[in-house]
């Protein structure tokens, strides 16, 4: 074809107007989730539980974040749930929806030992949210301000969010072709052992075909779940199989809303015409009504300001998409087992991959006095805490750069050594050390993980 | 350039039709790739009668335990009446003070089986809360006005019965003297009775517990998950280790102290049990662990044939409490004094102790796949 006429389709493809209704159920459904998931925080009672020891790690780049004190951390939560209901009912939205993006972040970025994909996520929607014309429609802000009522909005803005939640699956499965995942069924053999009480199923969990079979479905599962809700033919069973998959991780692992998340991302992949029934159910069909009739009068294009949105958009869409497939993939940059060294791990949606335990002991040495001291973390760091340092080495040696300020200031040492003797098993091995224990942490930018021999050979006993 | 990010936002988010054909046919290829290579064993389903393991347990060592321990502390009341009667000297401290010793090497053999029963009841922190606050104990003495059920005290149980029976004078005669005095108003009389009273009364409830009702819901509770038996075993016999680890060896030692020993913080520090309690401590771990010639977690995990450093993990872990033990075998006085004298015979076994722990609660929860419980995800997991 010709050059020229391949482009414009290219932008027809993005600015071609469609019916705004699905941005609409998916601004609803995420202010609901974001209301869920601040009460929940705050019944839970997991900000004392979090945010209340001395010590908390930090993602690179963010070591700046301070944290607030429980007191404030409890405003900020019932800010949040104010925040989710105007998102919910579109009043205040734009205002809202960065709020709620910024508290959200914020928290999560507060203790990088606490990083869960699903929050991850939900930071990553709520973002694009706020560039989103979501409360266009079916929004107090649209009764408010009825110039701002559109019915449609431009293609991008719905695939924008197709292509976040595509690339959750398709990396999800792509991270479960190993050998561990696909030949051990390997940690789904830990993980359905707990359930052997469920009714029906749970006798058939104890057996290894079991756990490689729920292996394999889950790697096809999310290698192709994809292709199956945007095909029109294959959508209402593929919408099926993510309920049923979904709702048995749900029963299986203690993973809060990730399950929801992902049933209600999934409607996104239905026509317009279902988001509009569904919208028209919703409202009992007579808002529906009155707005189809404003249609024709309240739509001046403002034809500038589109206009220059074209010109910076697609960078703006081509930044954010490249930068959302190059994290996942990089740790292809790093060299050892993404699965023990954990570097690349986090923002790349290898969700529950592992089940790793270890146990990590801190020796601090003063050189010149010979005098040495086993590190009591418990002072420091919550248990929880204790437990993913265990087998992060990015928190090890965060860690031990704090135990060395605390050395010198507590106990007056001029130079400080830290060492630690750590062991981690994966996937229901024995356990190995995960760091050279005479290194000196302080000594190393990045601590030396040692060479897990065991991940050459496949088998796991 | 503009055009070749927006073919790169096409690929990434247009519906591509060919693809799930193109996946179909990678997927079946690795399929057939790994159909090829030999799958192993389901590393968490290895053949093994979990249920006899709990039997023996209960039947064989802690049914028996509680029972020699509530038998002891009755002997225990019966030379305290005979002691504070009329007349009794000499003699009746020294069979009561072999009373105070019979009953603490009884309490060592079921301190590992803090779950159940014995965890609903406080019965460690009623019976072995130490070092003993002296100060807390003495104002409860001289005020009359104590609560011997407050799990958080240290303030009683087998540690303020050693001071008072050893320590709390420098003569034996002192001592009788001070205990058997019933004319002041703070005395010591009543306090040594109501303690062992409480420590009674604790005992005979976990017993009973576990004769009632307890051992048929341990026997039954089968499974991995969280609550289950065989976690609540791995579990209690974790804690009771780093029991051990930091407060019988840890802390007296000074290896979690900057390496500045604290020979007073020993346990039954007044009467020198500290190296025989200790001994017997491991070998109650031990004894939890192997199953005392019936089912225990090292048949378990010998059937897992996990290995470790080119051996048994679970003859590994058997060596590392003979590794604990045998420096100790060495000493010849309690451990305060071998602290001041030999603390670098005491840290051998410190060491030891270290190695064990990595063995006993990464190595064996991960090869038997059971969850550590007593760290709890606060929230959610993925």
């Amino acid at each position: 074809m010709d050059d020229s006429l391949g482009h414009k389709k290219g932008l027809g493809f993005l600015f071609e107007k469609r019916s705004i209704a699905s941005l609409i159920v998916f601004r609803i459904i995420f202010g609901l989730l974001a209301l869920l998931s601040s009460l929940r925080f705050v019944q839970e009672g997991w900000i004392e539980v979090l945010f209340s020891h001395s010590f908390f790690f930090k993602y690179s780049g963010f070591a700046w974040v301070p944290v607030l004190s429980v007191d404030n951390l409890y405003t900020l939560f019932y800010l949040m749930i104010a925040a989710s209901i105007c998102i919910t009912l579109g009043f205040a939205y734009r205002f809202a929806i960065a709020f709620f993006f910024l508290a959200f972040t914020y928290v999560d970025l507060m203790d990088a030992s606490n990083y869960l994909n699903h929050h991850y996520l939900f930071s990553l929607l709520g973002f694009l949210l706020i560039f989103l014309p979501a409360n266009r429609s079916f929004s107090l802000d649209a009764v408010l301000r009825p110039s701002i009522h559109r019915e449609k909005m431009p293609s991008w803005c719905k695939y924008i969010l197709l292509f976040q939640i595509s690339i959750v699956y398709i990396f999800a499965g792509l991270a479960k072709i190993n050998t561990d995942w696909l030949l051990h069924g390997m940690p789904l053999a830990v993980w359905l052992l707990e359930h052997q009480h469920l009714p029906l199923i749970g006798n058939y969990l104890a057996f290894q075909s079991t756990a490689v079979l729920f292996s394999w479905v889950g790697m096809l599962y999310d290698c192709t779940i994809v292709f199956f809700l945007l095909n029109n033919r294959t959508r209402p069973i593929a919408f099926l199989a993510v309920l049923l998959f979904h709702g048995m991780t749900a029963v299986f692992f203690n993973i809060g809303l990730f399950p929801l998340i992902m049933v209600s991302c999934s409607l996104l992949f239905f026509s317009d015409n279902f988001h509009l029934r569904l919208l028209h159910l919703f409202q009992g069909g007579t808002l529906l009504g009155a707005s189809k009739k404003q249609k024709p009068t309240t739509y001046p294009i403002t034809s500038n300001s589109a206009y220059s949105l074209k010109a910076v958009l697609p960078y703006f869409l081509s930044i954010y998409v490249l930068l959302q497939l190059i994290l996942p993939i990089r740790h292809l940059a790093y060299t050892g087992d993404t699965q023990w060294t954990e570097e690349g791990y986090r923002f790349s949606w290898r969700v529950m991959l592992v089940e790793k335990s270890g146990m990590a002991t801190f020796h601090a040495v003063n050189p010149s006095t010979g005098q040495k001291d086993e590190v009591n973390s418990a002072r420091f760091l919550s248990d929880f805490q204790i437990k993913q340092m265990a087998i992060q080495p990015e928190f090890i040696h965060q860690f031990a750069q704090f135990l060395k300020t605390h050395y010198q200031e507590e106990y007056l040492w001029d130079s400080v050594e830290i060492y630690v003797d750590s062991h981690v098993a994966l996937n229901g091995r024995v356990s190995r050390p995960l760091i050279d224990p005479k290194a000196d942490l302080l000594k190393l930018n990045q601590p030396i993980i040692q060479q897990y021999a065991e991940r050459k050979t496949p088998k796991i006993r | 350039m503009r055009k070749s990010l927006l073919l790169l936002f096409l690929l990434a988010s247009k519906p591509v039709r060919s693809m799930p054909f193109g996946f179909a046919v990678l997927i079946s290829m690795t399929l057939l790739v790994s159909c090829g290579e030999s799958t192993s064993e389901n590393p968490c389903s290895v053949e093994f009668d979990r249920i006899s393991m709990y039997e023996n347990l209960a039947e064989n060592l802690i049914i028996p335990g509680f029972e020699d321990l509530v038998e002891n502390i009755d002997q225990l009341q019966a030379k305290t009446d005979l002691f504070f009667a009329e007349g009794a000297g000499e003699a009746e401290l020294l069979a009561l003070r072999q009373a105070f010793k019979n009953t603490y090497l009884s309490w060592q053999a079921v301190e590992p089986y803090n779950f159940g029963p014995a965890e609903t009841v406080f019965l460690r922190d009623l019976l072995n809360n130490f070092p003993l606050n002296i100060q807390a104990m003495e104002a409860n003495v001289y005020s009359g006005n104590y609560n011997l059920n407050t799990p958080e005290t240290y303030d009683k149980g087998l540690p303020a019965l050693d001071y008072l029976l050893f320590g709390i004078a420098d003569s034996d005669a002192d001592i009788m003297a001070l205990l058997k005095d019933q004319s002041q108003e703070s005395n010591f009389f009543l306090y040594f009775n109501d303690v062992v009273a409480s420590m009674y009364q604790a005992s005979l409830q976990t017993l009973d517990a576990w004769q009632e009702t307890y051992q048929a819901e341990f026997i039954d509770n089968d499974g991995t998950a969280a609550g289950s038996s065989l976690s609540l075993m791995v579990n209690a016999l974790n804690e009771h280790f780093e029991f051990i680890k930091r407060d019988r060896i840890g802390i007296p030692t000074g290896a979690l102290t900057l390496q500045i020993p604290n020979p007073n913080k020993v346990e039954a520090y007044f009467s020198g049990l500290s190296r025989d309690l200790l001994v017997a401590s491991i070998n109650s771990s031990e004894n939890f662990y192997t199953g005392m010639g019936g089912a225990g977690l090292e048949n378990y995990l010998s059937e897992t044939k996990a290995r470790k450093n080119e051996q048994l993990l679970s003859a590994v872990i058997l060596q590392s409490y003979e590794d604990m033990r045998s420096p100790l075998a060495n000493l010849e006085s309690s451990l305060e004094v071998e602290i001041e004298n030999n603390n670098e015979i005491v840290l051998q076994s410190y060491a030891a102790s270290a190695t064990q722990l990595v063995q006993l609660k990464t190595d064996m929860p991960s090869v038997l796949c059971i969850s550590i419980t007593y760290i709890d995800n606060p929230s959610d997991s993925d």
